[in-house]
């Protein structure tokens, strides 16, 4: 007896001893040690055996105490945030295993279970999930993909479904990269990463195959094996491939999609189908065929827009300001067309980055130079001929471009009969040069260099030039995939100069001459997709020599006289948000704070408020010195636009803008004259203010091929120069005594319906419109037509133009363009009196007739060289007639007194078919 | 002869000559409002001046629709008044001679239909006077050679702005004048050759200067002295071919009257066709005083001077520089009647009054004219009337100005 019991006694103290064996307790401290040396000591102390593979123990420092503390509890601790498990075997051997974790029982229910299980989504949390995690190697031994494995096993484990984040980076920049697609291929499921790379996706615990989708970077896979939460980076190397040539169509949808009410892009590369007179490709006439743009004539400079002035459109070439954009009176571009990128031209909502001027911004660019290879392009024509090369210069990184125009009509003229033109002068010439060099993808340089010239006699004693140049500095610099901005420095110069020649005492030089400089610096800041920043500050300085005029030769009694120069400050900061609200609702918000200060040195009169403006109501005088500011103006634009998506292919556009003007053309000319000077606001001219309000429906047809537009506005504006019937404008100091300003009002319907792609192509356009001036001053000199609103001289009220082109083979194509529109307004007389023996006409009501209606068709035929691949260059010829039905529109109604009596005359530029023959050349 | 007009500078350009034009456009009537015109002038000069009142009348009528119901008076500054009255055609006449005096306002009063019209009070604003007219051989722009006569005007003010008015004088002399004359007998329907010894060969006739010539010294470095081409005779022009005579009347007036006259004619010039001035009512210096009406014209209030000079053209020209007789005078040889009783040629020739004799079938007229071989000739050989009997254009009578010799 005594035997059995002390044997129960022994077993049981064997078992206790067992116990005790197993909860083996060790006291062991690392300083700075790595895990295996750690292990090594763990080992070593504890006495049991561990059994591991090296390279899978991480590089981890070790810096703890542990006393007494279970062997099970150091190696959990020392293992915690790595992704070995570790398993204890017969109380002797430690097995660490990788992700793994080794069972020692089968779970629940592996024989056979019944249970219900009802279809799960895949990822649902909170699930229970006892299974282990069992996973293929090597099933397809030829695919060298990446296995990853993720996480550690753990013992209650009840998820299923665990999340894997983590970076994608540039391989080479360690930039983030945005926008990347993640992909699992087992589920489908993907994700992209955000802004600043980061990603987060679910995937099933076990294998997945993950792979990435980008075009800028190479898109790789990774077998992913996932055993719990954790991460994941990506570094990936951009993505090259060579491409021969990439066209990219990416503005299938700005009709619909883009914010702005009344933005228009011209296709530059494929006005050279439009017949256009003598065979000019002219980016401005082009404009015209737009609605909301017109002219008041053919021999006419300028443009008005939505029923505004020709001095309240700001055309920029490469952000420098061009004052008189047309070569002879507007008949031609003074821009050559092969040498511009692109032209953009804002007539709604103005973008708050541009300013100082009412009615409109035509953006024209330049195209950078190629940098690889050696380009050019000629035409030659009739009347004039153009060229433009691009040299590379660096290869890869910068580019030269230079451009020429001319004519030889001299030389036409000296070779005709009628002597009034064998005398006559008539040469025009404009050279461009543009240099961009790319430093690196972060940084851009390029520079424009524009120079014009024209020279023609305007009766046979004088001569009549005029010049732009223009000079423009561009720096961009890319912060970072969210920061981009740009410094600009521009330099303009316009000036025209008249010579009077004759053989007896008067003859005289007189001109004039405007200068401006600006600096400007534009920022770009992506804060999230939602919105995008657009601000910056700009200055322009300007210098105005009003008039001069000196004696021309020796024998000339003529004086030296100039008008004193003028000086003005303008300023301006802007700030602008696009604003995506949602997927149908993208808003617009700018403010442009501006100003403008009038500079001395200069004297100025002052009247008595109780007469108009003249000579004789002078009260006094105030000088102000060399850069003393005379008087500020300023105030805050808005520009606010909206566009909402009613449909995908449908959206509705409005805008509000208002807009100040600082600079003003002094003419008091019925159209746009070759001798209209520019002149700054100042202590007597107020500037110029508009607030325009516009809606608009854009919608797309058949999958963006044709584009539709209408669009209204209602425009209103304050202090708009006209001058006093017979005013003196010539050499005048002081202007002030011959300006009226008045009110404007303008409204109008715009409808545009453009099919840009296919064989067919072309737009038509169509615009309803009124524009009205009222001029009610306190004196009877400064009120015209009773100070009621009456019709402005570029009123035209219907303006259809219709542009097509008809591609009938590859090399085949045949354009016709037809223009309509109403007649403008003209004054007309009253009646006619008799004065000192002659007879005049009277005029008393301003505009109230109109002259007949303008039409107009052209037609040209294009022929493309052939086809061949390894040719010289590619020849393009194009034949067209300009006013094919031979109308003599009239230009103007005008009344003269000859010999003592009143004949009306009726003037027309064109009145003959004008066919022109030119030839391209492309190298 | 070109006057620089510093605010337009455009002629007609290239282009249209080659594909533009311009073409005479109807004029039609769009409605006449009433407007009243009013001329007033008056100087220095010791005489009854003139203001002259009209209306303006629609654009397809003729003729000036002159108001002969006016009461017109000036006033000058010290309460002296002048009242004139209607001579005919719109013109009225100052009942007593007088002149503007230095330093004196005047203020033209015009009541028509119960409206009264006053003018802003004027001043004389200068004096001048005219230095020497200098006459000179010159050739204009076109390339014509000819007779320019030109005025230095003298005058102690800085700016001065004048108004020339001249008076021309020229002699004729008919180039083919005889003895004889055509006339037709009516009844008989034929001509006779007779006597003609009245004078029908040296004549004289004066022409008015129509528009008003204008000239300042605005950006003129002269010091007081101006010098202005007031008129100019291409060698081509008859008026030059004898003894020619210019009467030049030099007005200084102020800055307004000048650029009233300027505007005029800016808006009634040859407007270019590339850039023409805004139109618009041109205001002068007359107003309505009660009601709206509206009124043109300008009173003005001037110094004058006035300078004959005679000019004889062979001390510039030679006589081969000047066109032959033949070369402006057609001659015409009428042929016989067909038949017994057909008309006589000669008939519708003379009574035409276009025609008259110059010489028969002998003289040296014969050699002049190109005749067809076969053309049946008559007696007589005619010419223009204007080249055998000069008082087709002047006056047989001498003016009384008139020097022969110098």
């Amino acid at each position: 007896m005594r035997k059995s019991i002390s044997l129960v006694i022994f077993y049981f103290c064997v078992q206790w001893l067992f116990a005790q064996k197993s909860e083996n307790t060790v006291s062991i401290s690392f300083n700075n040690s790595s895990l295996i040396s750690a292990l090594q000591s763990v080992e070593k102390k504890s006495g049991l055996k561990l059994f591991y593979a090296e390279e899978w123990i991480p590089d981890k420092q070790i810096s703890k105490t542990y006393t007494d503390k279970p062997v099970q509890d150091i190696l959990a601790d020392l293992l915690s945030d790595t992704v070995i498990n570790f398993y204890i075997l017969d109380e002797e051997q430690v097995i660490l295993t990788r992700n793994s974790m080794i069972y020692d029982r089968l779970p629940e229910g592996y024989f056979g279970k019944q249970a219900e299980r009802t279809v799960q989504s895949d990822f649902e949390e909170g699930e229970s999930n006892d299974a282990p995690v069992f996973y293929n190697t090597d099933n397809n031994p030829n695919r060298e993909i990446e296995t990853v494995r993720i996480g550690k096993e753990k013992v209650n484990n009840s998820r299923k479904v665990f999340q894997l984040s983590g970076y994608a980076l540039d391989k080479k920049t360690a930039e983030p990269i945005s926008n990347l697609a993640i992909i699992s291929e087992n589920s489908g499921n993907g994700v992209s990463t955000n802004l600043d790379g980061y990603y987060e996706i679910k995937l099933r615990a076990g294998e997945n195959l993950i792979s990435t989708r980008s075009i800028t970077n190479e898109n790789i896979t990774k077998r992913v094996i996932i055993y719990s939460d954790g991460s994941l980076n990506f570094n990936l190397a951009e993505s090259l491939e060579s491409l021969g040539e990439v066209q990219i169509s990416s503005n299938a949808t700005k009709n619909i999609d883009n914010a702005n009410t009344g933005e228009e892009e011209i296709d530059i590369e494929n006005i050279k189908n439009i017949p256009l007179v003598l065979g000019e490709r002219d980016i401005m006439k082009v404009a015209t065929t737009l609605p909301g743009i017109s002219t008041t004539g053919e021999g006419s400079a300028g443009f008005n827009v939505r029923g505004g002035k020709a001095d309240q459109n700001l055309i920029l070439l490469d952000e420098a300001v061009m004052y008189n954009p047309a070569h002879f009176f507007g008949l031609f571009s003074a821009i050559n067309p092969f040498t511009t990128g692109s032209a953009t031209i804002y007539k709604g909502n103005i973008p708050a980055r541009y300013g100082g001027r009412l009615s409109s911004v035509f953006d024209i660019a330049t195209k950078d130079s190629d940098t690889r290879e050696f380009q050019g392009e000629a035409s030659i024509g009739p009347v004039t001929s153009s060229l433009a090369i691009q040299l590379p210069v660096v290869k890869e990184k910068s580019g030269l471009m230079l451009g020429g125009r001319s004519t030889y009509s001299d030389w036409i003229l000296k070779s005709l009969d009628e002597p009034q033109l064998k005398n006559s002068t008539a040469s025009f010439y404009d050279g461009i040069l543009k240099y961009n060099h790319e430093f690196d993808k972060n940084n851009k340089l390029s520079t424009t260099a524009y120079v014009s010239d024209d020279r023609f006699s305007i009766t046979s004693d004088s001569i009549y030039n005029y010049q732009n140049r223009l000079l423009t500095l561009h720096y961009t610099h890319r912060f970072n995939d969210r920061n981009r901005g740009v410094l600009i420095l521009t330099n303009s110069d316009y000036k025209f100069n008249i010579d009077y020649d004759n053989n007896l005492q008067d003859s005289f030089e007189s001109g004039y001459h405007i200068n401006e400089t600006e600096v400007k610096f534009d920022m770009k800041h992506i804060l999230s997709s939602k919105h995008q920043f657009d601000y910056g500050v700009s200055g322009k300085l300007y210098n105005v020599d009003p008039g001069f005029i000196k004696p021309l030769n020796s024998e000339s009694s003529i004086s030296d006289i100039s008008l004193s120069r003028e000086q003005g400050l303008e300023a301006a900061a802007w700030f602008a948000d696009n604003f995506k609200v949602n997927d149908e609702l993208l808003l617009s918000a700018g403010i442009r704070f501006s100003s403008f200060t009038s500079l001395g040195e200069d004297q100025v009169r002052l009247y008595d408020s109780n007469s108009p403006k003249n000579d004789n109501s002078v009260t006094g005088y105030e000088e102000y010195e060399p850069n003393e500011p005379i008087v500020t103006y300023g105030g805050p634009e808005f520009r606010l636009s909206a566009r909402y998506y009613i449909l995908s292919d449908l959206s509705l556009k409005a805008s509000y803008n208002n807009t100040y003007q600082y600079i003003h053309t002094l003419s008091n000319n019925v159209t746009v004259s070759p001798t209209d000077t520019y002149r700054l606001s100042g202590y007597h001219i107020k500037p110029q203010k508009a607030n325009q309000y516009s809606l608009g429906l854009f919608k797309n047809w058949s999958t963006n091929e044709i584009e539709t537009s209408i669009e209204g506005y209602y425009k209103t504006s304050d202090n708009l120069l006209d001058f006093k019937t017979g005013a003196n404008l010539f050499l005048n100091e002081f202007v002030e005594t011959e300006v009226i300003q008045g009110e404007g009002k303008s409204y109008g319907v715009e409808l545009l319906l453009k099919k840009k792609t296919g064989d067919f192509n072309g737009w038509f356009s169509y615009s309803y419109s009124r524009s009205f001036l009222k001029l009610a001053g306190e004196f009877a000199e400064e009120i015209v037509n009773n100070g009621e609103f009456f019709a402005s001289n570029f009123d035209k009220p219907h303006d259809l133009s219709l542009v097509t082109n008809y591609k009938l083979t590859q090399r085949f194509s045949f354009s016709a363009n037809f223009v309509y529109q109403t007649g403008r307004p003209i004054t007309y007389p009253t009646g006619k009196y008799n004065y000192g023996g002659s007879e005049y006409v009277l005029y008393s009501q301003r505009n109230q007739f109109r002259i007949p209606d303008y039409y107009r068709l052209d037609l040209s035929f294009n022929l493309e060289g052939n086809h061949k691949l390894e040719k010289l260059g590619h020849t393009f010829w194009n034949f067209s007639v300009y006013n094919v039905l031979g109308r003599n529109n009239p230009y103007s109604v005008f009344f003269v007194t000859k010999d003592g009596e009143v004949e009306a005359k009726q003037a027309s530029i064109f009145s003959i078919p004008v066919p022109t023959i030119s030839f391209n050349f492309q190298f | 002869m070109k006057k620089i007009n510093f605010r337009r500078f455009f002629g007609l350009a290239i282009l249209t000559l080659l594909l533009g034009c311009v073409e005479p456009y109807e004029l039609k009537n769009e409605g006449t409002e009433f407007v009243i015109v009013i001329e007033g002038f008056i100087s220095d000069e010791f005489k009854n001046h003139e203001v002259k009142v009209s209306s303006a009348s629609d654009l397809e009528s003729s003729g000036i629709n002159n108001i002969n119901n006016a009461d017109v008076s000036i006033m000058a500054g010290n309460g002296d008044r002048y009242d004139f009255f209607h001579t005919g055609e719109g013109v009225y006449r100052s009942f007593n001679p007088f002149r503007a005096e230095e330093g004196q306002t005047y203020q033209l009063e015009v009541i028509h239909d119960g409206v009264t019209y006053l003018s802003d009070n004027e001043q004389i604003y200068g004096m001048a006077e005219i230095g020497d007219i200098e006459t000179s051989r010159l050739t204009n722009d076109e390339g014509a050679a000819g007779i320019a006569i030109s005025v230095t005007s003298n005058s102690e003010n800085d700016v001065q702005f004048y108004r020339y008015e001249y008076s021309e004088t020229y002699k004729i002399v008919a180039p083919y004048t005889s003895g004889y004359k055509l006339i037709v007998d009516e009844d008989v329907q034929n001509v006779t050759i007779v006597d003609a010894p009245e004078e029908r060969k040296v004549c004289y006739n004066t022409i008015e200067s129509v528009a008003a010539i204008l000239q300042s010294s605005r950006f003129r470095d002269n010091q007081g002295e101006l010098e202005n081409v007031i008129r100019f005779l291409p060698v081509s022009d008859m008026r030059i071919r004898h003894r020619y005579s210019l009467l030049i009347k030099q007005y200084l007036i102020s800055p307004d009257a000048y650029n009233f006259y300027e505007t005029l004619e800016e808006l009634s010039g040859s407007q270019n066709v590339f850039s023409q001035n805004q139109p618009g009512f041109l205001k002068g210096n007359i107003e309505a005083v009660n009601g709206d009406n509206l009124a043109l014209g300008y009173f003005e209030v001037a110094s004058s001077d006035e300078k004959r000079i005679f000019v004889d053209p062979m001390e510039y020209f030679n006589v081969t520089d000047f066109p032959e007789p033949n070369e402006y005078c057609s001659l015409v040889w009428p042929g016989v009647p067909m038949r017994a009783d057909s008309p006589d040629p000669l008939v519708g020739y003379i009574q035409s009054g276009e025609y008259q004799f110059v010489g028969d079938r002998n003289s040296e007229y014969a050699d002049m004219i190109d005749i067809g071989p076969d053309t049946p000739l008559g007696p007589y050989i005619l010419a223009n009337i204007s080249c055998v009997d000069c008082r087709t254009i002047g006056t047989t009578v001498q003016p009384e100005f008139w020097i022969e010799d110098e």
